[in-house]
């Protein structure tokens, strides 16, 4: 199992925003959350990730207690892509997306820009973006690159906060696209915070939150 | 009006408690400064590892490049200006020749010992350290030392250790421009007025002067003076929030401790070294 989650609460000091919330989500899947305003998915996924305060609860990845884990063996495990910002400004986006690779994993720079231009073919991300500095890119761009960073040390669990907002639909299928062939070749599973209903219904399960805690969303496949 | 004023004014504090409240502020910046100092000198254990130092080898030759390199051009136009002012007044005080015979020791005594450490400092806290304050209080507001502890890389490392260790070695570099700039521009106006000085003659006769202990603080005047610089801008900088004013705010209270600090510092070393 690659993600187990049970009975996590997360609460600011103001508001509680989840509780009792469990989920199972073996290897290699790529899992849904229906994204709403304020609806708390960026919380939940920087919580899954260990990134905030005030959760409770057990988060299991690997079969690893997140919440006991260093900031390196966590790094290593989950990874988050970023809705908006979420890189170094004075770092080129090449830096920014090598910058995990070359702060854990001892890599020469040829095997370093081999991972980066796999994972730019994949998401066909032009590669003279990867000299710009992070203000020359638009917020799409921007996406793209946080979702490469995440992928580039192969996670067991990369959580990727909408991914397709701002997005038109076959940039949308370029980038599920390149999650499929990722996913295909890694071990990694993917929980994707996405408004898209229509996205919702391709991955291979989806839940939306409802009363604190993550239920399935109705496929109508299913 | 009076009971107007004294609404708008609040209660008036007693001297006493005013003073207190200004030693335990100036406490806590202390403690402060050693906290940040704490973190950033642990993070230092990181460079023992081979991947992480060629990072940081990358950070801080950027750091270094646009703290000390790139200030050639402001120390040049401020070294020629005060060589040319200071031949041009000593002149007024001692005859041409006389001025040539002892150029050496007003040389070590003025630029070497106090100008030259001062006047580097003060355009270190001007180009240098309200830039990294802007630029670290930048990053503080956008959240990316959250991104980087999310990525699992220590901040302190990637963005603080840099600056320390840059500081210091830029003032020394700095110390070293001012000081040919003045000694070049100096022997410009004393060979307009007497063609008969020689450069190597003039070198020589600054050289002779120079000592171990003059070499020995101003090493320490470079090596306390950027840590204390840089520590001030990273202090305030990690203060700065999400309004927008914020930045600003600790520029400005970033440049007046820096100034304070280096000054003291200075004078302090000056006084225990040369009394």
């Amino acid at each position: 199992m690659s993600l187990s989650v049970k009975n996590l609460r997360l609460e600011y000091p103001d508001k509680l925003l989840f509780e009792d919330l469990s989920l199972e989500l073996p290897n290699q899947v790529i899992c849904g959350i229906e994204a709403s305003v304020l609806g708390g998915t960026t919380s939940l996924l920087k919580g899954l990730a260990g990134l905030i305060d005030g959760v409770t609860g057990l988060i299991e990845i690997d079969g690893k207690n997140i919440h006991s884990l260093t900031g390196r063996q966590r790094a290593g495990l989950v990874s988050i892509s970023y809705e908006e910002a979420g890189l170094i400004s004075f770092l080129n986006i090449y830096q920014n997306i090598v910058l995990p690779l070359e702060y854990h994993l001892p890599l020469d720079d040829a095997a370093n820009f081999a991972r980066v231009k796999t994972l730019c073919e994949m998401f066909e991300l032009e590669t003279a973006l990867l000299f710009c500095f992070p203000h020359d890119l638009n917020d799409v761009q921007v996406r793209v690159v946080n979702l490469i960073r995440a992928l580039i040390v192969s996670p067991a669990l990369c959580l990727i906060d909408e991914l397709d907002s701002g997005m038109h639909e076959e940039m949308i299928e370029t980038a599920f696209r390149g999650l499929r062939e990722f996913n295909s070749t890694h071990d990694t599973t993917m929980i994707i915070a996405t408004s898209q209903d229509t996205l919702l219904v391709e991955m291979d399960c989806a839940y939306k939150i409802e009363a604190r805690k993550l239920v399935e969303f109705p496929n109508e496949g299913s | 009006m009076l009971e107007i004023y004294r609404k708008i004014k609040g209660p008036s504090k007693p001297l006493s408690r005013g003073f207190i409240s200004t030693v335990s502020r100036a406490f806590q910046f202390f403690v402060d400064m050693i906290g940040t100092a704490w973190v950033i000198l642990k993070s230092a254990r990181l460079l023992l590892n081979v991947g992480k130092r060629r990072l940081f080898q990358r950070l801080f030759k950027r750091q270094l490049y646009s703290t000390g390199v790139r200030a050639v051009y402001i120390n040049v136009v401020v070294g020629t200006l005060v060589g040319v002012l200071m031949i041009s007044k000593l002149y007024d005080y001692l005859p041409g020749e006389a001025l040539a015979n002892q150029f050496g020791s007003w040389f070590v005594l003025i630029v070497i010992r106090e100008l030259g450490p001062l006047i580097s400092g003060l355009i270190l806290i001007a180009r240098s350290g309200t830039a990294v304050t802007y630029e670290i209080g930048f990053l503080q507001s956008r959240g990316e030392f959250n991104v980087l502890r999310g990525l699992g890389v220590n901040p302190a490392y990637v963005f603080l250790l840099p600056v320390v260790i840059a500081f210091p070695a830029s003032l020394l570099i700095m110390f070293i421009y001012f000081d040919i700039v003045v000694f070049v521009s100096s022997y410009v106006m004393i060979w307009f007025s007497d063609s008969s000085v020689e450069f190597t003659g003039l070198s020589l006769a600054v050289l002779e002067q120079i000592q171990s202990r003059e070499l020995l603080i101003n090493a320490l005047k470079a090596l306390v003076g950027g840590l204390v610089i840089g520590l001030v801008s990273i202090h305030f900088a990690l203060r700065v929030s999400k309004d927008h004013l914020s930045i600003s705010n600790a520029i400005s209270a970033s440049v007046t401790a820096q100034l304070a600090l280096f000054l003291m510092l200075n004078l302090l070393l000056s006084y225990l070294a040369y009394r």
